[in-house]
C-alpha cells in the first residue's frame, strides 16, 4: 500500500442499497479493481469527483471497503488508519524505518541529555475535526547542562483535494553553550514525490567566519551526503519558496525533491528511500552525532548567538507554523501547537 | 568532453608545469626582457630598474587600460561580456577611477602560451558607494578543450549596504556554458531578514531565477567551493546550459543562441536590480559596530571568495610572480 488512491467505478444499477463493495488496492499507478465479491466490475483510475457518503477502514492487507448507497459514480477515497501507538504511522514501511533509525539514533546518543517531555496528551496526538487530518509533536527539553535547547519529533498526515500529504521531522536547537550546527531533518512526502531536507544548520554568518565552515562542513565532509542525493536517480534540487529557508540552511544542505521513476511496477520511490534517504540520513544524524560531540566551541557572544537563534525559531513558528497548522487542523488545535513551540524548549521563546 | 567542473571564482585548473613565466610586453620592454631571461632571479638593481620602466609602460598602455575586454570567447560570448562590462562603465563610469592597474597584470601569458590572463580594476572615487569594479579573464587550454572563465565584478563601499553585483560567464570548451549571476548581500539575512526584503523580496530577482530554472537545457549547477556558495544570495542564479535547444539544434549554434536570447538579456535584467538598488535601495550604516563588521565582512569576501583562489590556482598556470603581479594588483584595489 503506497498511497492515498482515488478511485471512481460505475455501480451497476443492480446494485441494491447498502451493498457492500470490496476493493483490492494494488499498487497505485495500476489502479484499483472494484469487485463484488470476486467478481471484478471495473478496473478504473484516478479521477476527482464528488463522492456520496461513505464509510471506509483499510487493512494492512489491501483491502477496503466502501458502502455504497445508490448506483452511480461512486469515489472510493482509501487512506491509512492509524494504528495505537505506532511510531510514524502514515508512512510507507521504507518511510517508517528511516525515521525510525533516526530516531533511535538520537534517542541513543542524547537521551541522558533530556528531560522527560511535559508535551500535553492533546499536543503528542491530536486530529482535526473532519478527521482529514492527523499529527504529533513531541518536544524534550534539553537538560540544564546538556548544552541542547530541544529536541523535535514530530509527523503530520492530512488528506487534500490532490492526495495525501505526510511530513515527518526531526530537530534539535542547540543552547548558547556550544557553537555547533543545530539538526534538521524534514521527510515530506506527498504522492509519488518526496522532498528531503537534511542539514545542520549554521549559527553563525559562514561568510564572516571561515574556520566555522572548515569545522563543521569540510572537515566532516557533509558535501558526500548531499552529492549522493544529487546524483540519485529521479532527483532535482528542492528550492524553497521561502527565501528564508534557502538563507537558513548550509552550504552543504541536503535539499531535493526525488520521485517515482518509470519503472512498470511503481515501486521506485520506496527503492529511493532504501538506497538513497536512508543511508543518507544516517550518515547526516551520525556526523551531526560527532560534530555536537567533539567539535563545538564556547560561544564567543552568547547574546548574538541567543537572538540569531530566536530569529530561526520564530521563523519556524510564525512562518511555518503559525501560517500552514490552522488550515489543516483549525485555529485551537494550532493555538496548542505553537503554545508548545514556544514554551517547552529550555529555552523559551 | 570531460573537463573540470569544479569552479570557484576565477575557475581552476589543469596540471600544467609550474615554469617561470612571462608576460605580454610592449615592444620598448624588449631590452627589459632579454635582460630578464638571461637571469633567472633578478637581482634588486634590477628589479629597481624594471620598477622604473612600469610608469612609462603605463602611460603607453593607458588606453588599453581603460575598461576590460574579453578578446578568446565565442563571439557570442565576447558582446556578452563586452556588452556587460559597457554597461558597467556608462553605468558608474563616474563613480570610477580611471584604471592604474599595470599592464602586466591586464594582460599575461603563460610560457607555452596554454594559458592566458587579463585583470582590469577601476578604484571607486573617493567616498562613492564603490570600492572598485572588477573585469577578468582566464583562458586555458585543456586536454579535450578550452576553457574560459569571464568575471565582472563591483564590489560595494562601505558607505552603503547595497549588495555586490557578481557576473561570472564560464565557456566550457564548445560544449556547455555555466552562469553565475548574484547579488551578494552584505549581511547575514538570518540575523537580519530586513535586509532579505529589502533586497531580494521586493523585486523580479527571484523570477528571472525561476525562468532561468524553466529553461529545458539548463541544469542547477552546484560550485565545489563552499566558500562561494555562501556567499550568494538565495536568488542566485547558478546555472549550466547545455548545447542543444528544444528545436533539435545542436552544438555551438545552439549556445550562441542560448547567449543571445538568454543569458544576454538575464544579465542585463539583473544588473539593472542591482544599479536600482545600488542607487535608490540602498542605506547608508550608521551604526559604527555595524559599519565595522560589515567590512570585515566584505575584507573577508575578497580574501576568500578570491585572493585565496588565485594563490592557489595562477601559479600553476603563470608561476609565482606573475601570480605575485596580479594578487598585488587586486589588493591594492585599483
Amino acid at each position: 500500500m503506497e498511497a492515498i488512491l482515488t478511485a471512481s467505478a460505475v455501480i451497476p444499477s443492480a446494485v441494491h442499497d447498502r451493498t457492500t463493495i470490496s476493493c483490492r488496492i494494488q499498487r497505485w499507478n495500476r489502479g484499483v479493481c472494484v469487485s463484488r465479491g470476486t467478481e471484478c466490475l471495473e478496473v478504473v483510475g484516478f479521477r476527482e469527483k464528488v463522492c456520496l457518503p461513505s464509510r471506509i477502514s483499510v487493512r494492512r492487507c489491501g483491502l477496503a471497503r466502501a458502502v455504497v448507497h445508490r448506483a452511480g459514480i461512486v469515489n472510493l477515497t482509501v487512506g491509512r488508519v492509524a494504528e495505537e501507538g505506532t511510531p510514524f504511522p502514515f508512512l510507507s514501511n521504507a518511510g517508517r524505518k528511516v525515521m525510525t533509525n533516526v530516531s533511535t539514533i538520537l534517542e541513543k546518543e542524547l537521551s541522558p541529555l533530556l528531560q522527560h517531555s511535559k508535551i500535553p496528551d492533546d499536543v503528542r496526538h491530536f486530529k482535526s475535526e473532519d478527521g482529514t487530518a492527523e499529527g504529533s509533536v513531541v518536544i524534550r527539553a534539553g537538560k540544564d547542562s546538556s548544552q541542547i535547547d530541544f529536541v523535535l519529533e514530530s509527523w503530520l498526515h492530512a488528506t487534500l483535494p490532490f492526495g495525501t500529504l505526510d511530513i515527518a521531522t526531526f530537530a534539535v536547537m542547540l543552547g548558547p553553550e556550544t557553537d555547533s550546527p543545530h539538526f534538521l531533518f524534514e521527510f515530506i512526502q506527498s504522492g509519488p514525490s518526496l522532498v528531503v531536507v537534511l542539514d545542520h544548520l549554521p549559527r553563525k554568518d559562514l561568510v564572516l567566519d571561515t574556520d566555522y565552515r572548515q569545522r563543521f562542513y569540510e572537515a566532516p565532509g557533509l558535501d558526500e551526503i548531499r552529492k549522493r542525493f544529487e546524483e540519485a536517480p529521479n532527483s532535482k534540487p528542492y528550492i524553497s519558496s521561502v527565501l528564508f529557508i534557502r538563507s537558513v540552511v548550509s552550504p552543504t544542505a541536503v535539499l531535493y525533491k526525488l520521485n517515482a521513476g518509470t519503472q512498470v511496477d511503481g515501486g521506485g520511490l520506496e527503492e529511493q528511500i532504501e538506497t538513497v534517504v536512508y543511508p543518507g540520513s544516517q550518515k547526516m544524524i551520525e556526523a551531526w552525532i560527532e560534530s555536537f560531540l567533539t567539535r563545538g566551541s564556547s560561544v564567543s557572544n552568547v547574546e548574538d548567538t541567543l537572538r540569531r537563534d530566536k530569529k530561526i525559531k520564530t521563523f519556524a513558528i510564525e512562518v511555518d507554523l503559525a501560517a500552514n497548522l490552522p488550515r489543516l487542523f483549525g485555529q485551537s488545535i494550532a493555538d496548542r501547537i505553537v503554545e508548545a513551540f514556544r514554551t517547552e524548549g529550555r529555552i523559551k521563546v | 568532453m570531460v573537463l573540470p567542473t569544479d569552479f570557484t571564482l576565477f575557475g581552476c585548473l589543469a596540471a600544467l608545469s609550474p615554469d617561470q613565466s612571462h608576460v605580454i610586453r610592449h615592444p620598448r620592454s624588449r631590452e627589459m626582457e632579454a635582460k630578464e631571461t638571461s637571469s633567472r632571479y633578478a637581482t634588486t638593481a634590477l628589479r629597481q630598474e624594471r620598477d622604473q620602466m612600469e610608469p612609462i609602460l603605463e602611460d603607453v598602455d593607458a588606453a588599453s587600460n581603460q575598461w576590460i575586454q574579453f578578446p578568446c570567447f565565442s563571439e557570442a560570448g565576447q558582446i556578452l561580456m563586452e556588452e556587460m562590462a559597457q554597461a558597467v562603465e556608462n553605468e558608474l563610469g563616474v563613480l570610477l577611477y580611471a584604471s592604474k592597474t599595470p599592464s602586466n597584470v591586464t594582460r599575461f601569458i603563460s610560457p607555452k602560451g596554454n594559458a592566458e590572463g587579463s585583470l582590469i580594476l577601476r578604484a571607486g572615487k573617493h567616498r562613492s558607494k564603490v570600492d572598485f569594479a572588477m573585469g577578468s579573464w582566464l583562458r586555458y587550454d585543456l586536454p579535450f578543450g578550452t576553457l574560459k572563465v569571464a568575471t565582472l565584478m563591483i564590489m560595494a563601499s562601505s558607505e552603503s549596504d547595497a549588495p555586490h553585483f557578481l557576473f561570472e560567464f564560464i565557456e566550457n570548451g564548445s560544449s556547455s556554458l555555466i552562469v553565475l549571476l548574484d547579488l551578494l548581500p552584505r549581511k547575514d539575512v538570518v540575523l537580519e531578514p530586513e535586509y532579505l526584503k529589502r533586497f531580494y523580496e521586493n523585486n523580479e530577482l527571484d523570477s528571472i531565477r525561476k525562468s532561468i530554472e524553466r529553461v529545458p537545457q539548463s541544469q542547477s549547477y552546484s560550485c565545489a567551493s563552499l566558500y562561494v556558495r555562501s556567499l550568494m544570495s538565495p536568488t542566485a542564479i547558478l546555472t549550466k546550459i547545455q548545447d542543444w535547444l528544444p528545436s533539435g539544434q545542436r552544438g555551438e549554434e545552439a549556445l550562441a543562441y542560448a547567449v543571445e536570447s538568454i543569458v544576454l538579456p538575464t544579465a542585463k535584467k539583473v544588473f539593472s536590480i542591482w544599479l536600482d538598488e545600488f542607487r535608490n535601495g540602498s542605506k547608508e550604516i550608521m551604526d559604527d559596530i555595524d559599519r565595522r563588521i560589515m567590512t570585515k565582512r566584505d575584507g573577508q569576501i575578497k580574501r576568500y571568495g578570491i585572493e585565496v583562489d588565485l594563490s592557489a590556482n595562477l601559479p600553476k598556470l603563470f608561476g609565482q610572480r606573475i601570480t605575485d603581479r596580479v594578487i598585488a594588483a587586486y589588493r591594492n584595489g585599483q
